[in-house]
């Protein structure tokens, strides 16, 4: 059902440019099995907006999902500091999208997928805006919402952004490293 | 070995720059020495990247621990522990 190998990875900023899913490069050479990452399975950094409904649409076509899973992460008032304004994310271009694909494939190896779409935005993100989307696409729920909180809590531990928090009095900070994101994520063993 | 370092978040903002080359002789030095190396050739790269700070290392865009012998050309990235989503 699922279509040929075509990974979709495109950082979306004035210098856009596309990176091949891990892998997929070694398989043309003949030096790595091919990995089956199919249509439908997406990694992306943007400045832009994110977009639910018409991320989440082009999920729905595929006849074989039964259930899709959203994780939105969100820019709050009262983070490390109170009244934020704003959020800046840096990343480090190349390997956020390497660490964005490893995260995918583990996701991919442990439970039966549909559809895997996680698109982080980059640049200045005001507050009530999204962050990040990950949505998970599977035949029934379960694999859904198991694997959608299993992706979270690996971004956050290995895709390299950071966060620095814009007060409202203009001043910023950057955001400290949580010890719990370290915790939930090693209870996925 | 030639290695280009690139300095992430508030790392790179206390050193004041993103990246720069750096020529080792001999080949085969841990990160965690390169670190130390690189941190004695100024007030501001020492105080950035200071033992006692939580520093994370990458080699070419991979996350490894800062015991890590590298021993060709490579990239070599100091951050901060990441924080996103």
């Amino acid at each position: 059902m699922t279509e040929p190998i075509k990974s979709n990875t495109s950082v979306l900023d004035e210098s856009t440019r596309a990176v091949s899913a891990p892998g997929i490069g070694e398989a043309a050479q003949g030096t790595k099995p091919e990995l089956t990452i199919a249509a439908g399975f997406e990694v992306r950094v943007q400045r832009q907006q994110i977009e639910i409904e018409s991320e989440m649409a082009p999920l729905m076509r595929n006849p074989k999902v039964g259930a899709v899973v959203n994780f939105l992460g969100i820019v709050r008032q009262f983070g490390d500091e109170d009244e934020v304004s704003a959020l800046e994310i840096e990343h480090y271009p190349g390997m956020t999208e390497q660490a964005l694909w490893s995260i995918v494939e583990e996701a991919i190896a442990r439970w039966d997928l549909q559809a895997v779409k996680i698109i982080h935005r980059i640049g200045r993100v005001a507050l009530g805006n999204p962050v990040v989307l990950i949505v998970v696409a599977s035949e029934h729920r379960a694999a859904a919402f198991t694997a959608c909180e299993f992706l979270m809590d690996f971004l956050k531990c290995h895709a390299p952004f950071w966060k620095k928090e814009i007060g409202r009095d203009g001043v910023s900070r950057w955001v400290g490293a949580k010890d719990r994101d370290e915790r939930e994520m090693k209870r996925w063993g | 070995m030639r290695l280009t370092i690139k300095y992430f978040a508030s790392i790179r903002e206390h050193i004041g720059i993103a990246q720069e080359t750096f020529d080792l002789e001999p080949c085969g030095m841990s990160l965690n020495q390169i670190r130390t190396e690189l941190a004695s050739r100024s007030e501001r790269r020492a105080e950035a990247l200071a033992a006692d700070r939580p520093v994370r290392t990458a080699v070419n865009m991979q996350m490894v621990p800062g015991s890590l012998i590298v021993r060709e050309d490579c990239e070599v990235a100091f951050f901060p522990p990441v924080t996103g989503g």
